[in-house]
């Protein structure tokens, strides 16, 4: 018989039964759903520390020294000839390791050592460094700063490889051993600082290795002489050997690719343009080289010296860094600037190219790296039917009150739509769009989330209907994006798991913002969320700083080098390239040029240091028909025509920030760096700077095969097909036979006129 | 984000302007960086686009005279066009043209000895401030020596030295010098005859609580160690056409540039500008007077919120120059740096910047004015003069600025409106719109200018005008409306006071109750009140921006007082024999917070009605809701505690008293506690680092 306990029995069972049906079915469902987001979500590399230079190829030792009947007969019996190659030919003075190369194409000779130093007033001690082809810094156990290896004391060790040597050095006293490959190529000399051959014997001498200045004094040369010195400061800069200057030394080192370290006390509004290319070059008389650092470009600076009152030869050279300093500012006061503990690895390599007759000028210089990204980094040309301007629309950006977050409206989707077609209707067909703040909250949203599309603005309905509207007119649609910033909002970081951490081994970050490891950006966040961003039909992303930024990572669980953290940054993009179509980037870093579709922001300038005397377009050539480019908006410039005339001249199309309202809306949010910008005020600008490239566009996509100043002020331009365009910036007009250029304006020869 | 400017260098002037072509000196140098611009809004650092673009440089070197050593002194001659340098470590004045070409030099033969001043009178005859020397030179336009003159012999001078650094001469012949000499005293002036004129534009001792207060408190052997205060020493010196003499002093905070008339009184800046004119408050920190250049800064604001930034030093002035349109650019040695400003004060420009390139400065000493609104600056740590021109906008501002001055309003308003499209940060051209467009009438757009230029003043005036237009254009609907206001509160008049009464004895009752569940909610009525009355004030009455408006920070504004309140009363009436307790003191004072939350909102609203010259009805009515809370509180001392009138009266001083004992406390606690935290901070970074 049923009683009461056994119902109860009965109903506890039945309970139970019910309540792991459930749990089974909850736990089917979760299965289910982590599938589907796997499903939704991308597969990342495996890399995890990527790079973006090849490994490189180590020669083979040889048996015996080869040998070899050609001498020139200005080279000196200390040295001896140890390779040859159909343009040129190396000689070694092993007392000291210096090196001569022969450019047997025209006889030129370039001297590690400059040849006539001994009839030269220098203390012993400079004499001695300039003779060594490598000068070693290191630093002691106080790691504050930098000494000087003796290179007296100096034993070197030489194997003979195919085409060169290698030497090993020992600095028995302070405690190193490195060796390098002095290798001869084609038309190049190459030489290598292979990884695990530097030894560092820290655990006795207390002294770390800090970097290697290479062939500091490769052609060097005296005031007087003819020829200039190659720089990439910015856009390029050059030095005359003729031009007066003070007698006080002057040099500069900066660092290849701009920043070495997230600086957050910038002071702002300070000057300084960064090195895009790791290409350097001195020209001299009808004879020049052109170095590229191929291996380690990311931990090297490039320094030039003046000459002066100690020195009185003007070289340039490039220094391989193997340390950093760290600023550790702990009591609140001054930082104490210390090297950092752990060596950068990485082989280094850097290639002299050298040039002969035409070559052997800037122009040649830039071609030359132009060629090793074409043949050997993975550039490839542009389309000739590439747009002929970039447009950029500011949307909207979030002003937080104590009870509501207002978002400042500048811009709709609907506004973008009317916009594209009024330029239509006044002819301005070829040209990108990218919208900035297009991301609920607007422009300081809560990244790393950067869904869903903005409400307020138009929602994911407007944004669907621009983007189809633009692909209607074969237009493309990009969305500004933003990898780096996690900002107080954001969720889903951890900071001190994440972010970026500094040498000091602090997260990179202020006030709740925080810089996030490129490899977690990758992992995390780009695989789930590209794929969102492809179902908004849209054409690419405009990723923020990706061409800009290289920066130390000692994250834990992903560290990285600067190298290894551009490569993953351009893994994201290539993921993005692969899922959207095309990929653009500010920044003007060279390694980004075969990743990107477009680089905006790249600079059209150098910094003008005194020590320089003349800006050129060095990157402008060398990247021109690889990479679609332009500089900073131009209604964020107001030097009116002359920047207008450098983007011409240096080949760059017209660049445009605007709203749809006025930016005096922005002045109280966080966007105030944005103060003119309205549509209205711009458009005949946009149109009148359109028609002009319209004049350029079928050189769109073709090579600057040559460039010069033909007057104080005026510039011509040269492109493959012969077209010439001469550039005046002067307040008159420019003649010269039957050329006339009228003034603050510019004027487009065909080939042959 | 941090975002890297990096600018263009060159720029197109205006074709209708025409530029002043610098030759070739030094070879081929094109224009210079156009280096990124910034602006003061509000003490802080605001975006803006550059203001002047390097045009060439003059150097001695590659010249017959070789390089400049350390020169102090630049001068332009108006007549000629020349350009003097007092080459001071060289013992000569150069003489180049107006292209930087050498022309000639002074020095050798009159024995000139570190000369730091150098002026050409309006006859051409070239005047040199011949410091170590002592005394004050005249040569011919050619330069030979004329005359000399030595310190003027007077019984008022006996204890003071003659070291002219810098010299101008005004219409009448007199020399005014400035000297440096222990006595530092500003500008001295003499004639030709060297008789002593006086001294000229002394800058005064600002009045400092501070000081007064520690020298009150100081011993006599304290007293006569503390530094003696002088007025401020003078940097360099100018005449302009009409006389003004402007000066620039290094070391005073206010009021650093001068414009001093004939009677040596200093008349530059419109009074409406002047901060602190009349606040009693800056003039007891010394604050008083014009900023010119920036204060030094700790911390700047980024849109959201405030971001520290590595301290840099205030701005040290050591040269003016003034141009045909009255722009006064001055040069700020301690930030490399020039700010320019119009004839009224305000800031137009800042450029320049600290560095070995162009466009950069290393030790800028002295600055002049050429053609064109050309600047010329003299840079003693590199040894040469860059020249400076305006770009587009800059020109702009300067013609809009030059012709408001001079009364033409409408060309002025078209030249804001165009400044107004390339620079939505500046809000002089805001102002300026604005101020156009009330003369025109059109006030609602007015006070949309005047809003944008955060302009108060202007706002207020706009909104006078427009609020009696609209009156006058609606005033049948207001009628209308307040005739039924009226007839319909005096028929249901009887209903309201009913219900009125009803809810008055409801409270009461609640009251009477002496729940404690009421605290929290009138504690939160208090704040909700005050947010919103913080939200609804009229732009022209607001003392902060919305966004800066903090919860956490304006809760403890109303908590923290009350909070106090209620401790210090307990206490004090625990010491007098009060009869309250705690809890009622409680539930007491939350209710008596009632003429917070009711007269607030209505003022807030009122705010919205009136202009700033209406303020004292606003100002009435805080004053009645401060008497109506006093009452209530001095009520529940007496009536809680069953005081005597007297007695209530001092236990409520000495409540008060003790509130403020209380924060003195917990400001102690607070400071104490967080060195303690900051300590442990630090500690435990040090110790993170350095096992790393």
């Amino acid at each position: 018989m049923c009683d009461s306990t056994d119902t109860a029995h009965v109903g506890e069972l039945v309970m139970k039964q019910r309540n792991t049906a459930l749990l089974l079915n909850l736990f089917v469902l979760l299965v289910m759903l982590s599938s589907c987001q796997k499903m939704g979500s991308l597969e990342p590399p495996q890399e995890t520390r990527p790079r973006i230079n090849p490994r490189i190829e180590l020669p083979s030792p040889l048996e015996t020294w080869p040998s070899l009947e050609g001498r020139h007969p200005d080279v000196s019996k200390e040295y001896e000839p140890i390779a040859e190659s159909p343009s040129l030919r190396l000689y070694l003075r092993k007392e000291t390791s210096g090196l001569i190369v022969e450019d047997r194409r025209n006889g030129r000779l370039w001297h590690s050592t400059p040849p006539d130093l001994k009839e030269v007033k220098l203390s012993q001690a400079w004499r001695r460094r300039i003779e060594s082809p490598i000068i070693l810094n290191y630093t002691d156990a106080d790691r504050g700063r930098a000494n000087v290896a003796r290179p007296e004391g100096m034993q070197i060790e030489y194997t003979p490889v195919a085409g060169g040597v290698r030497a090993h050095y020992r600095f028995a006293e302070e405690g190193f051993e490195l060796s390098v490959y002095y290798v001869l190529r084609d038309d190049f000399l190459e030489l290598t600082i292979p990884e695990n051959e530097v030894v560092e014997y820290s655990a006795e001498t207390q002294n770390t290795l800090v970097s290697v200045d290479v062939l500091a004094f490769l052609g060097a040369t005296h005031d007087g002489e003819d020829g200039y010195i190659v720089f990439p400061d910015g856009s390029g800069a050059i030095m005359n050997f003729t031009s007066p200057h003070q007698e006080a030394v002057q040099e500069i080192s900066v660092p290849v690719y701009g920043l070495e370290q997230m600086q957050f006390q910038r002071s702002g509004y300070t000057y300084q343009s960064s090195i895009p290319m790791p290409l350097f070059g001195l020209v001299s008389g009808n004879a020049a080289f052109a170095a590229i650092i191929t291996q380690g470009d990311f931990d090297a600076r490039i320094g030039v010296g003046r000459s002066g009152k100690s020195i009185p030869y003007n070289h340039i050279w490039v220094t391989f860094v193997y340390r950093r300093q760290g600023s550790f500012s702990l009591t609140g006061g001054q930082p104490a600037w210390l090297y950092e503990p752990t060596m950068v690895g990485g082989d280094r390599q850097v290639r002299y190219y050298f040039l002969t007759a035409e070559d052997a000028s800037y122009t040649g210089i830039a071609a030359r790296y132009r060629r090793f990204l074409l043949e050997e980094r993975g550039a490839r040309r542009i389309a000739a039917d590439a747009p002929l301007a970039t447009l950029s629309f500011f949307m909207g950006v979030e002003r937080r009150t104590w009870f509501m977050r207002e978002l400042i409206k500048t811009t709709s989707f609907a506004d973008v739509q009317k916009i594209v077609a009024e330029l239509e209707s006044a002819g301005v067909r070829r040209v990108d769009f990218t919208l900035y703040g297009w991301n609920e909250g607007g422009a300081n949203s809560r990244y790393p989330q950067r869904l869903p599309v903005e409400k307020r603005l138009g929602g994911e309905d407007g944004l669907h209907a621009l983007a189809g509207y633009l692909h209607s007119r074969s237009i493309r649609l990009f969305l500004a994006d933003n990898y780096i910033l996690a900002l107080p909002r954001g969720r889903g970081i951890f900071p001190y798991a994440d972010a970026m951490r500094g040498v000091d081994g602090l997260p990179v970050g202020e006030g709740g913002t925080y810089f996030i490891n490129p490899q977690v950006a990758l992992r995390r966040f780009a695989v789930r969320d590209i794929p969102k961003i492809a179902r908004l039909e849209v054409d690419g992303l405009w990723l923020e700083y990706f061409a800009s930024l290289a920066l130390p990572d000692t994250n834990d669980r992903y560290p990285l080098s600067r190298e290894n953290f551009a490569a993953s940054w351009m893994q994201l993009a290539t993921l993005a390239r692969e899922q959207l179509g095309a990929v653009a980037m500010h920044g003007d870093n060279s390694y980004a040029v075969p990743y990107a579709d477009r680089l905006d922001y790249v600079q059209l300038d150098s910094t003008h240091y005194d020590l320089f005397d003349e800006t050129i377009p060095l990157y402008q050539i060398a990247v021109h028909g690889l990479v679609l480019y332009s500089g900073q908006p131009y209604n964020l410039m107001n030097d009116g025509q002359r920047t207008f005339l450098r983007q011409i001249e240096y080949g760059a199309i017209p660049n445009f920030l605007l709203t749809q309202e006025s930016s005096a809306l922005l002045t109280r949010t966080s966007a105030n760096w944005l103060w003119s910008s309205q549509y209205d005020f711009w458009r005949p600008e946009i149109i009148r700077q359109y028609q002009a490239m319209e004049k350029l566009s079928h050189v769109i996509g073709q090579f600057i095969v040559a460039h010069s100043r033909l007057a104080h002020n005026v510039y011509q331009t040269t492109y493959e097909d012969g077209t010439r365009v001469v550039v005046n910036y002067n307040e008159q007009p420019f003649t010269l036979g039957a050329l006339t250029v009228p003034a603050l304006d510019f004027v487009v020869l065909q080939g042959g006129e | 984000m941090t975002r890297v400017f990096s600018h263009y260098k060159r720029f197109a002037v205006c074709a209708l302007v025409l530029g002043f072509l610098l030759g070739e000196v030094i070879p081929a140098l094109a224009d210079g960086p156009l280096i990124p611009g910034y602006t003061i809004r509000d003490g802080q650092r605001v975006p803006a686009p550059a203001g002047y673009i390097l045009s060439g440089e003059i150097a001695g070197e590659g010249q017959p005279c070789g390089p400049f050593k350390n020169p102090q002194d630049l001068f332009l001659d108006p007549a000629t066009g020349n350009l003097l340098v007092a080459d001071t470590g060289n013992n000569r004045i150069v003489v180049l043209d107006s292209k930087g070409q050498y022309l000639f030099e002074i020095g050798q033969e009159a024995g000139l000895k570190g000369p730091q001043g150098v002026y050409v009178d309006v006859d051409g005859n070239i005047w040199v401030a011949d410091t170590e020397n002592e005394r004050v030179v005249e040569f011919t336009p050619e330069g030979a020596l004329k005359a000399e003159y030595h310190k003027p012999v007077s019984d008022l001078l006996d204890e003071y030295g003659f070291r002219p650094t810098k010299i101008v001469l005004d219409k009448r012949g007199f020399i005014y010098t400035v000297v440096g000499s222990e006595g530092n005293l500003g500008i001295m002036v003499m004639d030709t005859n060297e008789r002593f004129r006086g001294f000229f534009g002394r800058t005064k001792v600002k009045f400092n609580l501070g000081r007064v207060l520690a020298r009150f408190f100081a011993s006599k052997a304290q007293r006569r160690r503390m530094l003696r205060v002088r007025p401020a020493p003078m940097g360099n010196i100018h005449i302009d056409d009409l006389g003004f003499i402007y000066a620039v002093s290094p070391v005073l905070t206010r009021d650093q540039i001068q414009r001093l008339n004939s009677v040596g009184e200093n008349v530059y800046g419109e009074i409406g500008l002047r901060t602190g004119a009349g606040r009693l408050w800056d003039k007891l920190k010394g604050k008083e007077g014009l900023l010119f250049g920036e204060e030094e800064i700790k911390w700047r604001w980024d849109g959201t919120r405030e971001i520290s930034v590595p301290y840099t030093m205030g701005s040290m002035f050591v040269d003016v120059a003034v141009d045909d349109l009255g722009i006064v650019s001055a040069l700020d040695q301690q930030r490399n740096r020039i700010y320019q400003y119009d004839q009224a004060g305000n800031l137009l420009v800042i450029f320049g910047g600290e560095g070995l390139r162009e466009g950069a400065f290393s030790l800028p000493v002295s600055i002049v004015a050429g053609k064109s609104e050309y600047l010329y600056i003299l840079d003693a740590g590199r040894g040469n003069i860059q020249v400076f021109r305006p770009t587009r906008i800059t020109r702009l501002i300067h013609e809009a600025s030059h012709r408001y001055f001079n009364g033409e309003y409408d060309e002025a308003v078209k030249l804001w409106e165009e400044i107004s499209h390339h620079n939505t940060n500046f809000a002089l051209a805001h102002s300026g719109l604005g101020k156009a467009l009330m003369r025109q009438e059109r006030f609602l757009e007015a006070m949309r200018e005047y809003r944008y230029a955060e302009d108060k003043g202007g706002y207020s005036a706009a909104f006078r005008e427009y609020r009696y237009v609209w009156l006058r254009h609606h005033f049948n609907w207001l009628g209308l409306g307040a005739l039924t206001l009226l007839v319909g509160s005096a028929a249901a008049m009887h209903r309201l006071g009913d219900g009125l009464r009803w809810l008055l004895r409801r409270l009461r009752e609640l009251r009477e109750r002496s729940d404690l569940r009421a605290v929290p909610v009138l504690l939160f009525l208090a704040l909700l009140v005050r947010m919103l009355g913080l939200s609804l004030l009229s732009f022209h009455f607001q003392t902060q921006r919305p966004e800066e408006i903090k919860l956490l920070f304006e809760a403890g504004k109303v908590l923290i007082p009350w909070v106090t309140w209620c401790i210090s009363a307990v206490a004090v009436a625990e010491i007098f024999y009060g009869e309250g307790t705690f809890r009622n003191i409680v539930i007491s004072s939350a209710w008596d917070l009632w003429p917070y939350i009711v007269l607030t909102l209505p003022l807030s609203l009122m705010t919205n009605a009136i202009t700033l010259d209406e303020k004292v009805f606003y100002q009435a009515g805080g004053y009645l809701m401060w008497g109506l809370l006093i009452w209530q509180f001095f009520n529940q001392v007496r009536t809680l505690h069953n005081f005597s009138t007297g007695r209530a009266i001092a236990v409520m001083v000495l409540t008060l008293i003790g509130m403020l004992i209380i924060w003195v406390l917990l400001g102690l606690v607070y400071a104490l506690t967080s060195e303690v935290v900051r300590f442990i901070q630090q500690v435990a970074l040090e110790i993170y680092v350095r096992q790393y």
